[in-house]
């Protein structure tokens, strides 16, 4: 009788037991490595910046893991008026840089092409015009339900209306070292569009946790708000959203805007505002 | 909308024309009764009531009731059904007439018997068309995963029906998902019809008297879902003798008992099944860890007839899954873990017979589904829980009529009251430690309610048409909903045995089922319409040529259809049901709101099913093939594109053989062969292809140098990818004996036969196993579940 429960036991265990095995009988999907080419432009930032690298296909025997940098192609930045510059290669911050008095404006439309080992690629945006600016902003500290300290800002602004408009609403909280160094971790960070709410006043809510040692004198928050052209906005918000693959949902598959390879050329203006909570 | 009032005006021109026609005849009388099966009174909806001198007839109600109004004359009236003996009548018709039938199984025959008359049912000259009858008695001699007997895993072999993966017991039909049936089991409504993760279904038929599938050209009786409605009805018990039947199998064991309470009027029937998983593994269990799983059905009916005219039903179906943990360190030390879901229905039915024109049906029907998953945490006398639950809570009250006036109209009318209340989420959070004992619950409640008509017309003797009309409204959080859903079946008589048949249905879906789209996991979410998430509609046409074998008791049917549906809905790119229903925190499930994770789209299907059946005889079974192709369309997905639908199979091709080898008699065993053959072509899925780096730009200081790296997949499009074909062969081999007090059945069978490999799922992996490190090639791996698997069962009826 034991013996006849022990095999009991052993079919249904045998029965519930997954196989794992080599597909043998279809071809896994083909794909070449590809130019991925990124540039976020915008009339506020610093410089300007396009970073190149290859894909790496799955399926065979490519290094994944590390980041494969082209560090010798021609990348070049152009608007439609004609004028043109040749980025240079940062090999300490990776990316191409401009090295010349070449501005990004507003309004303006710019094209970057990147060509390595016979292969091109090329997106092109145009600038937002307008820097839309905060309206006000309404902050609240409060005390959570498990006693925890928190704060909930909202940031409001109005849209102009007459066409579409894309934002992203981004707060950081700067803290300072000993050495007075500053450093910043983001607190919220929104995508939202005026869809359906074109002219009206406008808002992003964030709520977050606020460690508050008394010392808020030297701690400082910084609200953002981008107006970004749709090759931003889509982007990024479907980024921040990939969590990779899982079998609970469905890919996230990440939008491009660049032909001949993979990647994104977009731009935004930006406005900003420090708050002390 | 256009199409819409056409059909409607078409629709009320039919029906005015041909009841005025009716109104002119001249005197006739009303033949009415019920049809049962001898010795048990079981009532036998379906049965074919046939005056083959005037070429008409009728068929019994679900209720086993039926009505005939013809010319007085003599007649001869014959009945049949399938796999019971047929009965003839003459009589000379000259005042209605009350007639009940008891019909004699073919089985309880002498072998010597010659049934001179066929059992044959027709299918050329049935109205209604995309509508299947599987025989309660095929399900259990089809082979079976683990020996449990399963009706969706059969239905899933039926043409037009597709099953999702390997194990997963839900159905898709003609390209609609498993949110899209209306399952009923006696007028309620099975919201989850899955045990143990999608692998078996809530019914393995022990206590089913009739199983009818409908894909397309819906009567308008039925709507609230897109794609099908599978209407069973439960047995009502013997009302002459007790008897049961008790099973014993590698999963689980079962047990039917029915008999009668006051011997010819009133009876029972209950029947249960549990797995014992959980039981068989707790010796190799610890006291200190304990984990288990077991799933229950509990199946109960009785009916009691007060008088001719008055029967009374009540049924009910308790099922549940529970999946547990427990871990004791010591010191009253506990950890406990629980998952369960289940579903709950009743329903009370009141038959009543007006005069023996008239039938009606009252039913008060309830129905329960809930999900609910804890974690209970003792230590040192401080005590931790969260509790999330989600559900579903239906009490509907429900008035069917059936007035048969002549053999040239059969009208149908009726009412539908439905209460929902919805439980999106409900969560008990209680941490001794941080003082917090809180318990909050959401719940939305609406009304679905729905007047219809319809009318089963035979103009002249080759045309018949069903037409009829649904007026569905649905209310919920102020949103109101109204609409109308005409539907239309015509059948036009090529010849004695063939016939060409179209139809034309629009539904509407007031409930939404947020699910993933790859398991059959228990955390489906049932919500209902917005004012954000419209409800679901979709328009169905349908074409096609029914043909009988008569001699051969074979029909053929072969259609074509095309469906569109609006307002589908499906999770967002990188929404997950975890977030959903499955969050393990109180504050994010307390601020979850579901509706910012679905998005709405539109569907195509269209394609072609071919089936040839074989209902009874020494051999049975079907030959069934779909060509299909099934697209959606998203605006938030795939970048607005159309994309293949995970589901969608250009060809799925089911093969069921039921060879009768041997019947049983006193000394003789009976044995019974079956088999089934199953091919599909692939699921759509999306691959990863590539991986590059993509990073988020973040604005300010803490984006650094405005970079930060990070790997993402490049895929193919959404659905581009086919997994490889499913295909697959079980053996079924069933022996029968008779002893004094009893019958003993042994069966043996075998799924997947010729082992084959089918994915589950591919994931990218190394070519060795063991390997390791970024030099490594990198192939496609597949999971396969079920491999060879023979399992044994037992049982006896007495």
């Amino acid at each position: 009788m034991k013996n006849l429960f022990r095999i009991f036991i052993l079919i249904i265990s045998f029965g519930f037991g997954s196989c794992d095995r080599l597909v043998t009988n279809i071809d896994p999907p083909k794909a070449e490595k590809e130019l991925v080419l990124f540039a976020f432009l915008s009339p506020e930032a610093s410089n300007i910046t396009a970073e190149l690298s290859y894909s790496s296909p799955v399926f065979g025997t490519n290094n994944l893991g590390e980041i494969d940098f082209i560090s010798n192609a021609i990348v070049i930045i152009s608007n439609t008026e004609g004028n043109s510059d040749t980025l240079k290669y940062d090999s300490t911050k990776k990316a191409y840089e401009t090295q010349s008095a070449f501005k990004i404006e507003p309004g303006k439309t710019y094209k970057i092409r990147a060509s390595f080992d016979g292969k091109n690629a090329e997106g092109t945006t145009t600038v937002p015009n307008l820097a839309v600016e905060i309206d006000t902003i309404d902050v609240f500290k409060f005390i959570g339900s498990e006693g925890e300290s928190k704060i909930k800002i909202k940031t409001n602004w109005d849209d102009p209306g007459n066409d579409k408009f894309y934002y992203r609403s981004f707060i950081e909280q700067v803290n300072s070292t000993g050495s007075g160094e500053k450093y910043a971790y983001e607190v919220c960070s929104e995508f939202i569009s005026n869809s359906g709410k074109e002219g009206k006043k406008m808002n992003s809510i964030c709520e977050s946790y606020y460690y508050d040692d008394g010392s808020s004198s030297t701690r400082t928050m910084n609200v953002y708000l981008l107006t970004t052209d749709i090759h931003y906005y889509e982007y990024n918000r479907r980024r921040v959203n990939y969590y990779g693959d899982d079998p609970f949902s469905e890919p996230v598959p990440q939008y491009m805007n660049v032909k001949g390879g993979l990647g994104v050329v977009s731009s935004y203006r930006m406005t900003k505002l420090e708050i002390r909570p | 909308m256009k199409n819409t009032n056409r059909t409607i005006f078409f629709f009320i021109t039919v029906l005015f024309w041909s009841i005025a026609g009716f109104s002119q005849e001249k005197v006739k009388h009303t033949i009415s009764g019920y049809v049962k099966e001898k010795g048990s009174g079981e009532l036998l909806p379906g049965a074919s009531v046939a005056i083959p001198r005037l070429k008409t007839g009728t068929v019994t109600n679900n209720y086993g009731f039926f009505s005939i109004t013809i010319p007085s004359d003599s007649i001869e009236i014959l009945v049949s059904y399938v796999g019971y003996s047929p009965k003839a009548f003459r009589f000379n018709l000259n005042e209605d007439k009350e007639l009940n039938i008891e019909l004699e199984t073919n089985k309880n025959l002498k072998e010597l018997v010659v049934v001179s008359t066929k059992t044959y049912q027709k299918i050329s000259d049935n109205s209604r068309m995309s509508t299947i009858e599987i025989p309660v008695h095929q399900i259990k001699e089809i082979p079976a995963l683990l020996g449990e007997k399963d009706v969706l895993k059969v239905i899933q072999l039926l043409p037009g029906v597709q099953k999702g993966g390997e194990g997963n017991s839900g159905l898709y039909v003609r390209g609609g998902g498993p949110d899209q049936n209306l399952i009923m089991l006696d007028d309620a409504i099975v919201y989850n019809a899955f045990h143990l993760f999608g692998f078996f279904s809530l019914f393995n038929g022990d206590a089913l008297k009739s199983i009818e599938l409908t894909k397309g050209g819906f009567p308008s009786r039925y709507g609230g879902r897109l794609s099908s409605v599978l209407e069973m009805q439960m047995k009502d018990g013997d009302k002459e003798t007790l008897h049961g039947e008790a099973g014993i199998g590698l999963l689980s064991s079962r047990l039917v008992l029915e008999g009668p309470i006051i011997k010819k009027k009133s009876s029972f029937l209950v029947s249960a099944r549990r797995t014992y998983f959980d039981i068989l593994t707790l010796p190799f269990q610890t006291s200190g860890e304990q984990v288990g799983y077991y799933f229950y059905d509990l199946n109960a009916k009785a009916n009691y007839e007060i008088d001719d005219k008055n029967k009374l039903f009540l049924s009910g179906y308790l099922g549940r899954d529970k999946f547990y943990f427990k871990s004791s360190y010591g010191n009253g030390n506990t950890d406990i873990g629980k998952m369960s879901w289940g579903n709950a229905t009743g329903t009370l039915r009141w038959n009543h017979l007006f005069n023996g024109r008239l039938f009606s049906n009252t039913s008060l029907v309830f129905s329960n589904y809930d999900f609910g998953i804890g974690q209970e945490t003792d230590f040192d006398n401080q005590k931790y829980k969260l509790e999330y639950s989600s559900g579903i809570r239906d009490l509907s009250l429900k008035y069917d009529l059936d007035y048969r006036p002549s053999p040239m109209h059969t009208i149908k009318a009726g009412a539908l009251f439905i209460r929902h209340t919805f439980t999106p989420s409900a969560v008990v959070y209680v941490d001794n430690f941080a003082g917090i004992n809180e318990n909050k619950k959401s719940q939305i409640g609406s009304w679905e309610n729905a007047i219809y008509a319809e009318d089963d017309i035979k103009i002249g003797q080759r045309t018949k048409i069903n037409a009829g009309l649904r007026v569905s409204h649905f209310v919920a959080n102020k949103n109101n909903y109204v609409n109308l859903e005409p539907r239309v079946n015509a059948l036009y008589m090529i010849k004695s045995d063939l016939s060409a048949k179209a139809s034309y249905a629009v539904m509407n879906q007031y409930v939404h089922l947020l699910t993933n789209t790859g398991l059959g996991l228990p955390t489906d979410l049932w919500v209902p319409a917005t004012d954000i998430l419209k409800p679901q509609n979709s328009w169905q046409i349908a074409g096609g040529f029914a043909k009988d074998f008569i001699d051969k008791e074979v029909l053929l049917s072969i259609e074509g259809y095309y469906k569109e549906s609006k307002n589908v809905i499906s999770y967002k790119e990188g929404a997950s049901f975890l977030e959903v229903t499955g969050d393990a925190s109180a504050e994010q499930s307390e601020n979850f709101n579901w509706e910012d994770n679905i998005t709405a789209g539109r569907g195509w299907s269209y394609g072609a099913e071919f089936l040839l059946q074989k209902k009874a005889g020494k051999f049975s079974g079907w030959i069934g093939y779909t060509l299909s192709w099934t697209q959606l369309q998203y605006d938030e997905l795939n970048f607005g594109k159309k994309f293949w639908a995970r589901y969608d199979r250009r060809h799925d091709i089911s093969l069921v053989g039921i060879w009768k080898i041997r019947e049983m008699t006193d000394d003789r065993n009976g044995i019974t062969l079956s088999g089934t053959w199953v091919y599909g072509t692939g699921n759509a899925i999306t691959m990863p292809i590539a991986e590059y780096n993509s990073p988020v730009h973040n604005p300010g200081i803490s984006s650094g140098n405005n970079f930060f790296g990070n790997y993402v997949s490049q895929y193919t499009g959404r659905g581009e990818f086919r997994m490889a074909p499913y295909h697959r062969m079980d053996l079924g081999l069933r022996i029968t004996r008779k002893f004094n007090k009893y019958n003993r059945t042994v069966e043996l069978s075998v799924y997947n036969l010729y082992n084959r490999f089918n994915p589950f799922f591919y994931y990218i992996g190394y070519e060795d196993s063991f390997g390791f490190g970024t030099s490594q090639k990198r192939v496609l791996k597949q999971v396969t579940l079920f491999p060879l698997i023979p399992s044994i069962s037992y049982h006896i009826k007495f």
